[in-house]
């Protein structure tokens, strides 16, 4: 609604300019009923695919609720076969996001198949899916047999509305103590395995399904990178539906979690760097 | 790197290098935070294009240059993201002036 309020002046005003035919009660009358159909867009659909304890729920509230909890939700009108999984209607600092929330795999072979399917009935209803993956764990081969099931069911561009992201980059090699409180940073040599570990899945995504992303790494309590997230996400998003994330986007902000006197010096270098 | 249970200041020696890496990775926050805006502002646009087409086709009006009021939702979209990113720079300089 707000992007409407910005661009509805600059879009009447094309409208009139490239079809001077029309009157100012017809220009009215679409711009009328263009609002009403912005108004009754159903709210984006995403689906969260992980491991128990891999930082959904953080990632949902640091992309959509300023790293707030997102307490109130009502569960969505299911089919019989969301029934088996969680979606849930969650009221964002700047609107409802439709969120599935689907387990990961690598559990067992009789729950893998269930994921599965579960899988294959939610992808094709979603904007994005958002995989994400657990920093302390390198596993990936039930991740490789779950893409190849899905891209040979779905067809291999169910793979262009996925995210693969891996989160909780603060926790990983060396160390979380390694992460530099001050400055809300990886130390040098956590960026150098970031890069590695993100490189490693990408190239084993790739090695299943034809997949020309990059994996997305961040983390969403230290509100590290979600920037990069959400702006992914919205390249994976159909194109007449990506606004929809992007107008409720409230995105953690990372530098309330810096060093005020740091962030100040940070600042200063960077207008020197301008100079 | 500093780590956990340090204490930062002016005086350390480490302390202008991370200021300096904290600097680029503020850089490329903010350039993401500026495609964010207007990846969101260009799908807004092609979303109302097209609305804009099928909600005139069913009230009887013909738009003969829907054509041309895409594309000119696309050049204002490029240069859109052009100005938005000086106007960003600028308030960005703004702030810097204020701390």
């Amino acid at each position: 609604v707000g992007l409407w309020d910005r661009l509805k002046p600059d879009l009447e005003q094309r409208l009139r300019e490239t079809n001077p035919h029309l009157s100012e009660t017809q220009v009215r009358q679409i711009s009328d009923n263009l609002e009403a159909e912005i108004e009754s867009q159903p709210p984006p659909r995403v689906a969260f695919i992980g491991v128990t304890g891999v930082g959904k729920s953080s990632t949902l509230n640091a992309l959509f609720n300023a790293g707030a909890d997102i307490s109130h939700s009502v569960a969505c009108t299911q089919s019989p076969v969301e029934r088996k999984f969680t979606a849930r209607e969650y009221m964002g600092a700047k609107g409802s996001i439709v969120v599935f929330d689907m387990p990961g795999i690598g559990e067992d072979i009789e729950s893998d198949e269930r994921h599965y399917a579960a899988y294959e009935k939610v992808l094709p209803d979603v904007d994005v899916a958002v995989w994400i993956f657990p920093a302390e764990h390198r596993e990936m081969t039930p991740t490789q047999h779950a893409l190849i099931r899905i891209s040979r069911s779905l067809g291999p561009k169910i793979t262009e509305r996925m995210v693969f992201a891996l989160n909780k980059v603060d926790l990983l090699h060396p160390g979380p103590e390694h992460w530099n409180p001050h400055a809300n940073m990886p130390s040098d040599e956590q960026v150098r395995y970031m890069r590695e570990r993100s490189a490693d899945i990408t190239r084993k995504i790739r090695q299943v399904v034809p997949w020309s992303g990059e994996v997305v790494p961040y983390s969403a309590t230290r509100r590290y990178r979600l920037p990069h997230l959400m702006d992914t996400i919205l390249d994976s998003a159909a194109k007449n539906r990506a606004w929809l994330f992007g107008a409720r986007a409230v995105i953690a902000d990372f530098r309330e979690l810096v060093d005020p006197r740091l962030l100040k010096a940070a600042e200063q270098a960077r207008t020197k760097m301008d100079r | 790197m500093m780590n956990a249970g340090m204490t930062i200041s002016p005086a350390d020696p480490e302390f202008e290098r991370i200021a300096d890496t904290l600097g680029r990775f503020l850089d490329d926050l903010d350039e993401r935070n500026q495609r964010i805006v207007y990846k969101t502002e260009a799908s807004f646009r092609e979303f109302c294009a097209y609305a804009v087409q099928s909600i005139a086709a069913s009230l009887g009006y013909t738009l003969t240059d829907i054509a041309e009021f895409i594309k000119d939702m696309g050049a204002s979209w490029s240069e859109g993201w052009r100005s938005g990113r000086d106007r960003a720079r600028r308030a960005s300089l703004r702030y810097r002036g204020g701390v």
